[in-house]
């Protein structure tokens, strides 16, 4: 089920032109008798950075988790690069260069920084057992070229000081750092930030931006990112989408969202004020 | 220690032969089996349980495909351990996918249905008797070990002998020697592996299982394969059991087993695969020599004091070196 020609479903007046990098389609998601994700659909354009925005509970880090294999979806299209990924496994999805970070930053704490670099890095064949024991050689080249990868992103984000320290020992700020370079050792062409922003102090939020906007223009890294800070959410993206009750409720240009009605009603109103379009509860229950 | 009571306690054991040799023995045993804990607990995080169900196996499947099937020892040891590797692919792919307590759970019911499977299935393993022999014909028995005093006898003869090692206490030397053998080169190799790319996501899977996945590494396939080398070491374990033995008792593969592994786990230091040496030394050498205690008591209560004693250790060790012998601290706390 590879439907990459059109994603008419809900996109008012999308951005500018670029192919969609990831689709999602009417994409359900519920817990017992919660409908976490109902019917969500939006398109992120390739080379893009949007912001995914809502109220709290308005089922973002479950379409971060859906998207991203962690929870299977009930039903729905999830299509990365043209390509269905509906139901994969976080590590297929990873390896397809699609990575995350987590909300609660995870950061291999017992482990050395630099190997929480090196981990990140694909096509290491001592990664598995049999190409281990058949070819060490190739494995050993790889990791000298995954440590140099390593100490240079390191060196960009300027946590090279601390290669050899355990990851543990950072702080909340540079924690958020580490995760956001692990997750470039991976080589995405995709990064999903699920609040990159949050706990981290203004001069390193600042520096993660940097990095967000550096990343984009140099090697076209679409992102797509969950936050709660508006002024980074409107200064900082191309395109925002606005979630309420698991649905995607406005899509566009920041300065286009931020006067829409919608939005001001979902953030202030709660669930009674205004929902035109999603029918709320008997939507369509499985 | 012994202060307290006014005991008559004869500590001429310590320089008796034999007993080291018995304890190094059973040290070189357990230690096997507990780098098979080491790699699931220390290294992936896995609670693995059931790590004296896989020693049953081992035991059980050695004796059985060499009595029964008349294998030679050295392949029957080598098809007990794919038994083991195949059980413990059973009882992963359902569970390993479930949080780790329930894990957990499911391992000690696992080896509990092998110890139990042993005891009851007598036609095949003799039951509480044990096996150790079939007559075949009444004129000629079959034993586990006949290959084994072969070389052990040779052995004996043609080297023990001519440095003048040849009295019967060093009976059991030529074993020993071959059970540290293969300890000290198991704790080289794994030491290699966890070092490698494939240890580096195994230690990632520990940390944070969820964030290796979002890093692309297949977690379940890791954790498959770390428990099927616990697997593998716990049945060269049961094997050495049944050779040190001569026989194969389910009573040897009581859950309580897998604790004593623990408590050389946490005696050694977590991810320490030569803390697990040193911890099996320590416990065994403090279980066994707990034995020539001339204690005023029945043998039941000396034995329980054993384990009493063993727990104030691991108490102790909790408050004063939690890391244990050879663990690095800065894991230890950073873990949480």
């Amino acid at each position: 089920m590879s439907e990459q020609a059109s994603s008419t479903t809900a996109a008012p007046a999308s951005g500018d032109g670029a192919p969609p990098i990831l689709e999602i389609g009417d994409v359900w998601k519920h817990f017992g008798g919660i409908h976490a994700v109902a019917g969500a659909s939006f398109s992120v354009p390739k080379g893009s950075i949007t912001a995914l925005i809502g109220p709290n509970g308005a089922g973002k880090t479950t379409l971060f988790n859906v998207v991203t294999g962690f929870y299977r979806p009930d039903r729905g299209r999830i299509a990365y690069e043209g390509r269905s990924i509906f139901g994969k496994r976080p590590h297929t999805i990873a390896r397809a260069g699609m990575v995350r970070t987590f909300q609660i930053t995870k950061a291999l704490a017992a482990m050395p920084v630099i190997d929480n670099m090196m981990l990140a890095a694909p096509h290491q064949p001592g990664e598995q057992l049999p190409a281990l024991v058949a070819r060490p050689l190739a494995s050993r080249q790889r990791e000298h070229e995954v440590h140099d990868r390593a100490l240079d992103l390191l060196e960009r984000f300027d946590l090279h000081t601390k290669a050899d320290d355990y990851a543990g020992t950072l702080s909340g700020g540079q924690r958020k750092l580490l995760e956001l370079a692990r997750a470039l050792m991976a080589e995405p062409r995709m990064v999903l930030l699920d609040e990159p922003m949050a706990g981290i102090n203004p001069t390193l939020g600042r520096r993660l931006l940097d990095h967000m906007h550096d990343l984009r223009q140099d090697h076209e890294v679409t992102f797509l990112f969950i936050e709660h800070d508006m002024d980074v959410v409107m200064n900082h993206s191309d395109e925002v989408v606005v979630m309420a009750q698991g649905d995607v409720i406005v899509k566009g240009p920041p300065h286009e969202v931020r006067e829409d009605q919608r939005v001001i009603d979902a953030y202030l109103g709660g669930a009674g004020g205004a929902a035109p379009e999603p029918p709320p509860g008997d939507g369509g229950a499985a | 220690m012994s202060d307290v009571l006014p005991l008559a306690i004869s500590l001429n054991f310590l320089t008796a032969w034999d007993f080291w040799i018995g304890v190094f023995i059973l040290a070189g045993v357990y230690g096997l089996f507990t780098l098979g804990l080491q790699i699931n607990v220390g290294y992936t995080g896995i609670i693995n349980f059931g790590q004296a169900g896989f020693m049953a196996i081992g035991a059980y499947a050695s004796v059985i495909f060499t009595v029964e099937v008349g294998l030679p020892m050295l392949v029957s040891l080598a098809l007990a351990i794919l038994v083991a590797i195949a059980a413990g692919l059973l009882i992963g792919l359902p569970s390993l996918r479930l949080r780790a307590d329930y894990f957990a759970i499911a391992t000690i019911a696992f080896a509990e249905i092998i110890r139990l499977t042993g005891q009851n299935a007598r036609g095949l393993t003799g039951g509480n008797q044990g096996t150790i022999a079939i007559e075949l014909q009444q004129e000629e028995s079959r034993f586990f070990t006949d290959g084994w005093f072969e070389v052990s006898d040779w052995v004996g003869s043609n080297i023990l002998d001519p440095i003048g090692l040849g009295a019967q206490e060093f009976a059991s030397l030529p074993l020993l020697a071959l059970v540290w053998l293969v300890l000290v080169v198991m704790v080289v190799v794994l030491n290699r592996l966890v070092r490698s790319p494939w240890g580096r996501v195994l230690r990632a899977i520990r940390e944070d299982e969820d964030a290796a996945r979002a890093l692309g590494k297949n977690a379940f396939a890791y954790k498959l394969q770390s428990l099927s080398i616990a697997a593998s070491l716990g049945a060269l374990a049961g094997f050495f059991i049944a050779v040190r033995l001569e026989t194969v008792n389910q009573d040897v593969f009581q859950p309580l087993v897998t604790f004593i592994g623990y408590a050389i786990l946490v005696l050694g230091g977590l991810a320490s695969f030569a803390g697990v040496m040193v911890g099996a030394v320590i416990l065994w050498t403090v279980l066994e020599g707990m034995r020539f205690l001339d204690l005023p008591l029945g043998a039941d209560k000396i034995a329980a004091l054993r384990f009493i004693l063993v727990g104030l250790i691991l108490i102790g060790l909790m408050a004063f070196r939690p890391q244990g012998m050879l663990g690095k601290r800065e894991e230890m706390v950073l873990g949480e």
